[in-house]
């Protein structure tokens, strides 16, 4: 199942809540990781088998790692889970160069990739390496480790979760009406970004680049539109798997924080999917020395982590030349550029970051081999001229689409959002205060006492009224949407 | 405060529910008319459905297309994207003075299977030398009207595409509308705003030329049919039905007879105007095989598309039989049937990027 869709929406989503609400406390995780298999065997009937043997498989190897021969069930688990993944996702890819280098005829296996599969065997190395090293201890109860892995808000598009992060959260939560009315809120604006904005756009590139080799404006247009919605598609996951999260009380890691607004790419990578970034330093830079075994074997580090970036993203050459791309340029800019750019005005900085962004995003999103990435950078520079009526009339259509893009991308919105929030809660506390001072200080004066009260309640029902009236909206918006959008891809199929 | 946050977010909880079980447990229905498409049925449970996952694939797509209100939603929808500039929706342009158009452009043409088409058309025309073939494609009403279009839209080069035609079918007449079509729009109105066939005046330019001006129906006379059409186009765009179409029926002689797959029909189909379709007006839509017998002379044999339904009334004055073959649903052969009836005429007539784009002409069997 995914997220965008009226059947999450209106029958999955709410049924979980209200049983969530309504069941006892004993019961909640059992109800969480039900409905989170229910979600998965949605659009993966068979693979729920993979998730449950995946599940139980870590879920032994945990206990087994306290009982001694750590270092070999770590190898095992390591290799399992690895295995897995490299199985389903990678064997086709290697099969097919293993054909064309060499000639063979071996057969493809076809196999439909598991949805999130790429997400949740990085959750499972992650707890087993932790449990290994000793950060946490092996959970026990095997509902609260198969919630874990599969928990449905980020199973299919991450974050990806560290078990650290969530340990305490998996055995106790405070469930609070401003949990779950601050997550909804922030569901509804994650629902807004991929509905709204992302399939709206994408619908741009995906007609472009089928239309196959045009002229500069119209490839700019198009790499700008994958830019887009890209990002919309991405980060709208992510924030509505940390709204549902909220929504049960689980606090997820931010992963995505404006990264369009990043004067560098070694910043952007820092804003961009930030729970996979951290997950590649902490479980494969550091561990294979990062940058504590001079220069030449960082080099070589980041090589590995960024080829391995690359292919994470999906099994095709592009993807990992896409990573290597980024190796490149991180590179130059630890080496050199950062401190050149250093005096650099802002908006060149800017300028710069966003080019190579956006050339790296025609890398990824062009697999076709009839079109590859090469050609559609040669019509970027012109190969097919620069300027046609079909570019004129994208931009015609689609104008005033961007110009909201890139407001939405900057971090102006959220400012404001964090601004209201702020009050919010300001105005909660210092009512309360305000209150008790107020009793205590004028005692019988009581008519001043309500009046200040009465503004205060005023100013922070109004800002509440304009939450819930975006979260309807937004939310109200999307299904609008929704029931007329014949396209409303997942991106992330690949991963 | 939080009391607030908690029943509003109970609100909205439940009020989502309330519409996900009322599209589950709406009454069906099967078939939309303004959007002029079947409906997704609810699937049954079935262990092969469910394991397949094809059981979850159509619980989807039903809940979505029974969700309440869905239809004005969808509108809502569409008037916000035109709001932010977008002028084409669901494969449309939205164009100048209500005109809505078929958003075909050259990379919706299969020139290949164009070429084929006219190929197989030649054959036919090469195994009956004696009839007179005549080979009349309309281009489609972006192609022009294209001043009416949005600003910049592009549509696929009609007259290119007859050229093409004009190259393969060396032994037939290729009937070129596009500057007539043209002129005539200057004065009258040719083609409908909010769907994509001709109307009776753009059919009348098409038989005024294929008859040389020479035909039996030497001025143009109509009924009112109805003046309440929402045609294809709208279906697509599901919006201003403040636009809408009129359709004339032109006026034949009174002993027209008409025989549709062998059964006894009716020209004019007038139950279809009370209808959502109502260019079914017209032989009651498309049939495998429809006979005319007119007032004329001599017998046609007419290989077509919907173009022809409206077009076919003016020739009932010129041919004592006219037949239409629809090869999308004409289960038979057509040379089996041309060998046992003797034809003067063929007319291929076809809307031009439908015959470039139909497959089911292979079934010509050339």
């Amino acid at each position: 199942m995914v997220f965008s869709s009226i059947l999450f929406l209106c029958i999955f989503l709410p049924i979980t809540i209200v049983l969530y609400y309504t069941l006892p406390k004993q019961c909640k995780n059992a109800v969480l990781l039900f409905s989170s298999l229910i979600f998965y065997a949605w659009g993966e009937p068979k693979y729920v088998l993979l998730m449950i043997l995946s599940i139980s498989a870590n879920y032994l190897f945990g206990i087994l790692m306290e009982k001694g021969r750590r270092k070999a069930v770590l190898v095992t688990a390591v290799v399992f889970n690895l295995g897995l993944l490299a199985f389903f996702k990678y064997t086709d890819f290697f099969i097919i160069n293993i054909n064309n280098l060499t000639g063979a005829d071996i057969l493809l296996l076809k196999l439909a990739l598991p949805i999130g599969i790429s997400f949740y065997t990085f959750q499972t190395l992650s707890y087993v390496i932790d449990v290994y090293k000793g950060k946490v201890s092996p959970q026990r109860n095997i509902a609260a480790f198969g919630m874990y892995i599969s928990f449905f808000p980020q199973l299919i598009a991450g974050p990806i979760v560290r078990y650290s992060d969530i340990e305490g959260s998996l055995k106790s939560r405070n469930e609070s009406a401003e949990n779950f009315f601050n997550g909804m809120m922030r569901f509804s604006c994650g629902l807004a970004k991929k509905v709204l904005l992302a399939n709206s756009i994408g619908l741009l590139f995906d007609e472009i680049y089928s239309g196959g080799r045009a002229d500069a404006l119209t490839s700019f247009i198009g790499a700008l539109a994958f830019t887009f919605q890209i990002y919309y598609d991405f980060s709208g996951y992510s924030d509505m798997a940390i709204g549902l999260g909220k929504m049960f009380s689980f606090t997820f890691p931010e992963n995505f924080n404006h990264p369009y607004e990043a004067e560098s790419i070694t910043e952007f990578w820092r804003r961009w999917h930030i729970s996979l970034g951290s997950w590649f330093r902490e479980y494969v830079y550091i561990p294979l020395g990062g940058n504590r075994l001079g220069k030449g074997r960082q080099i070589l580090n980041l090589l590995i982590v960024w080829a391995l970036t690359g292919f994470w993203h999906g099994a095709n050459w592009n993807f990992l030349i896409w990573g290597l791309f980024y190796f490149v340029l991180l590179l130059a800019e630890k080496l050199f550029l950062l401190k050149a750019m250093k005096k650099c005005p802002k908006v060149l900085k800017h300028a710069y970051t966003l080019f190579f962004v956006l050339l790296g995003w025609v890398i990824f999103a062009c697999d076709k081999e009839s079109f590859p990435f090469t050609e559609y950078i040669k019509c970027l520079f012109g190969a097919n001229g620069f300027i046609s009526e079909d570019s004129l009339y994208y931009l015609n259509n689609y104008l005033p689409l961007f110009v909201i893009l890139t407001i939405g991308a900057t971090s102006l919105p959220a400012k404001i959002g964090k601004k209201i929030k702020g009050l919010l809660e300001k105005e909660d506390c210092n009512c309360g205060i305000n209150g008790r001072s107020m009793a205590a200080l004028t005692g019988n004066f009581k008519n001043k006492k309500n009046s200040t009260t009465t503004t205060l309640t005023r100013k922070r029902s109004f800002l509440l009224a304009l939450c819930i009236i975006y979260t309807c909206t937004m939310i109200g918006f999307s299904i609008v949407f929704l029931l007329g959008d014949t396209y409303n891809p997942f991106l992330y199929f690949r991963f | 405060m939080n009391r607030i946050r908690l029943i509003s977010g109970l609100a909205i909880t439940v009020l989502l529910l309330f519409l996900g079980l009322a599209s589950l447990l709406a009454p069906q229905k099967d078939y939309s008319e303004n959007e002029n498409r079947n409906l997704a049925s609810f699937p049954k449970i079935s262990l092969s459905g469910l394991a397949d996952g094809s059981f979850m694939k159509g619980l989807e797509c039903a809940i979505t297309d029974h969700f309440p209100l869905r239809e004005k939603l969808v509108l809502t929808r569409n008037r916000i994207k035109m709001a932010l500039g977008h002028k084409d929706i669901g494969g449309a342009y939205i164009g100048k003075n209500g005109y809505l158009f078929e958003k075909v452009t050259e990379k919706d043409i299969n020139t290949d299977l164009y070429k084929k088409n006219l190929k197989r058309i030649h054959s036919l025309s090469e195994e009956y030398k004696n009839i007179r073939f005549n080979v009349m494609l309309v281009p489609s009403s972006g192609a022009i009207l294209k001043e009416m279009l949005p600003s910049h839209a592009q549509v696929y080069n009609a007259e290119a595409l007859l050229s093409l035609a004009e190259e393969e079918l060396k032994d037939c007449r290729v009937i070129h509308l596009t500057s007539p079509l043209e002129q005539a729009a200057e004065s009258m109105q040719v083609f409908y705003k909010t769907d994509h066939h001709w109307t009776e005046n753009g059919a009348y330019v098409g038989y005024w030329i294929l008859t040389n001006g020479e035909g039996a129906y030497k001025t143009l006379k109509t009924l009112p049919g109805s003046d309440e059409l929402l045609g294809t186009l709208y279906s697509k765009v599901l919006t201003n039905p403040d636009t809408k179409d009129t359709i004339n029926l032109p006026v034949v002689e009174k002993d027209v007879k008409v025989k549709i797959n062998g059964k006894d029909a009716s020209l004019y189909c007038k139950e279809k105007l009370e209808e959502k379709d109502k260019y079914a007006v017209f032989l009651g839509g498309n049939h495998g095989l429809a006979e005319i017998f007119g007032t004329g002379k001599g017998n046609i044999l007419i290989l077509k598309d919907s173009f022809a339904n409206g077009f076919v009334p003016f020739l009932t004055k010129d041919y004592a039989k006219i037949t239409m073959i629809d090869l999308r649903f004409y289960s038979g052969s057509v040379k089996t049937y041309m060998a046992e009836n003797s034809f003067d005429d063929v007319l291929v007539l076809y809307e031009l990027n439908n015959f470039a784009n139909d497959t089911n002409i292979a079934k010509l069997g050339l």
